[in-house]
């Protein structure tokens, strides 16, 4: 399902006039399966470009397609509401049911299912986010932990089985085990095969779990390339205030004092794996 | 003591002892046994995880709350002595996790008068007192905006002007950074560093070890109660134990316990230059 942005210029209403519109002539295509992280300022337009997605936005100019699909349809843009799931930011401030279990079931419901098979898919979208639904389905959303009360958030966005998942700082406000957990789900959701749009300014986050970073600027694509490839560019980034992951910094350090290292480390692991590797091939030719 | 502290006291800014607390009297203890000191003009960081206690205990050295048992005691003002309320809070500023919980009006400058309002300083004063804090925290220029037109950390840093004009010996920061993006971060980060270098008490709330690293002391809270107290240096050392209290793992000792298992072996430090030093020996060195 390759999610098309075709020259997408998007200018908010009250702003539209002379001011700078929220999103300038982005192009930008989303293949199947993919894991993109999007990165920018707070300001630079993350949340209007995944806000087109689903339609919630249209442009002011230009087309977005889903699957082919042109958002400015009315019912296709009901299809593909199905079919992209978008988890806003703090998604858990969005629960209201009496139970867990309502509270996954109303998107599937929504969609006028039969009860037999909405059950299903409660359980099912429960299980992925790793909650047993025997054990938190009856109770209130309300009692459950703040992690755990997102992972319910993010079932509800998985009960109508879209084929592509868009969250919006997915870890904003976890605590480390919080953190860590949710890394592993959006990791596992990715390999079952869901394409994933994830927005975060935490450039850890983003190494750990991106195949492609797209970096915006007031607005427009100002990066947009694997994920090596975009960290990589350290000056570049800094300059427009953004981080680059400690991984390739603490690698770029070594290299100014002579220890190069073969592989553009992002991750705590592959940097010590290159540093293992540049101590034992020493020790080798020495 | 101390009904009668004033100016020449010179105990330690906040002292705790023994103290216990719960919200409700059938509820277990949130904190118990909690006993500590914290000197005049130190800079403490309080770790934990999420329902650790961290913010009741924030709560509890401003006398927002008071202790079911044992006391606490600020700037030698027993807090559970209604007669010291006012003293209290006027030596203990506590700024929240969210700015919008503390932000009561919409032009900058009225906000931050707001507290010194309410002691009844003469008006020159508290034009004096606004200038000051405003400019403390790098927002003067700011002063006539509309609140709503700030970013998160900069709303942040009105906040703390607001506490800072009222002129406390001691600012609470309950995570300060937890719902700013980097720069919002860093922003709070050099402005408690500021205060501490002009002689504030500070005492940090957070889970962002690159906050926490930055006190003279750490305070690790597990299930309300103290785990440790140390350097930054001798707390975040010891990954297995940082993992089993849910906290996070500095990003150095993080790569030194990677090559570590990989066989090179460096120091567990916080310091990344010793690290960095350490891995250039290994890596030229036969």
């Amino acid at each position: 399902m390759p999610i098309r942005f075709d020259h997408v210029t998007y200018a908010y209403p009250a702003t539209r006039g002379d001011a700078q519109p929220a999103l300038v002539d982005v192009d930008l295509t989303v293949a199947d399966g993919e894991f993109l992280g999007v990165i920018g300022h707070t300001g630079s337009g993350k949340s209007t470009l995944i806000q087109h997605i689903n339609g919630l936005l249209l442009p002011t100019t230009g087309r977005v397609t889903v699957d082919g699909i042109d958002l400015v349809d009315r019912t296709a843009r009901r299809e593909v509401r199905r079919r992209v799931g978008l988890v806003f930011q703090y998604p858990e401030h969005q629960l209201f049911a009496d139970t867990v279990a309502e509270d996954v079931a109303f998107g599937p419901r929504a969609l006028g299912l039969p009860a037999g098979e909405i059950e299903q898919l409660v359980i099912t979208a429960l299980e992925r986010v790793g909650l047993d639904f025997c054990e938190v389905g009856h109770r209130s959303p309300f009692e459950l932990s703040g992690g755990q009360m997102r992972r319910v958030a993010i079932a509800g966005v998985l009960a109508t089985r879209p084929g592509t998942l868009v969250l919006d700082e997915p870890m904003a406000g976890l605590d480390p085990v919080g953190r860590g957990a949710m890394r592993e789900l959006l990791r596992t959701l990715h390999h079952q095969g869901l394409t994933v749009i994830m927005v975060s300014h935490d450039m850890e986050d983003v190494a750990a779990l991106a195949d492609r970073v797209l970096v915006l600027r007031n607005g427009a694509v100002y990066a947009c390339g694997t994920t090596s490839d975009v960290f990589s560019h350290h000056a570049e980034l800094r300059e427009i205030g953004l981080g680059v992951p400690r991984a390739a910094l603490f690698a770029a350090r070594l290299a100014a004092r002579g220890v190069v290292l073969h592989a553009h480390p992002l991750t705590v692991e592959a940097l010590a794996d290159a540093i293992a590797s540049a101590c034992t091939s020493h020790r080798e030719v020495g | 003591m101390v009904a009668g502290a004033d100016n020449a006291y010179a105990g330690p800014a906040i002292s705790f002892r023994d103290v216990c607390f719960r919200y409700h009297d059938d509820d277990q203890h949130v904190l118990s046994g909690i006993s500590f000191d914290v000197a005049a003009g130190e800079h403490v960081a309080i770790v934990g995880a999420n329902g650790s206690g961290k913010s009741t205990l924030a709560k509890l050295i401003n006398g927002l709350l008071v202790p079911d048992s044992g006391t606490v005691t600020v700037g030698g003002y027993v807090t559970n002595d209604p007669r010291w309320t006012y003293r209290v809070r006027a030596h203990a500023g506590l700024v929240f996790q969210n700015p919008d919980d503390q932000v009561v009006t919409s032009i900058v400058r009225d906000d931050v008068a707001f507290g010194p309002e309410n002691l009844g300083l003469s008006p020159a004063e508290i034009v004096a007192r606004v200038e000051d804090a405003l400019r403390t925290v790098g927002m003067w220029e700011h002063a006539d905006d509309d609140v709503a037109t700030l970013s998160g950390g900069q709303r942040q840093r009105v906040t703390i002007a607001g506490i800072l004009a009222m002129r406390p010996s001691v600012l609470v920061l309950d995570e300060p950074g937890a719902m700013l993006d980097p720069r919002g971060r860093r922003g709070i980060r050099r402005v408690s560093r500021e205060l501490h270098a002009a002689g504030m008490t500070v005492v940090v709330i957070t889970q962002h070890m690159e906050e926490a690293v930055l006190a003279d002391r750490v305070m690790v809270l597990d299930h309300g109660r103290i785990v440790t107290i140390g350097s930054p240096e001798e707390v975040f050392t010891d990954p297995g134990r940082l993992r089993s209290l849910g906290l996070d793992v500095p990003f150095p000792v993080l790569v030194a316990e990677a090559l570590r298992s990989r066989g090179v072996d460096v120091p567990l430090t916080l310091d990344e230059a010793m690290l960095e030093e350490a891995i250039c020996r290994s890596a030229s060195t036969t």
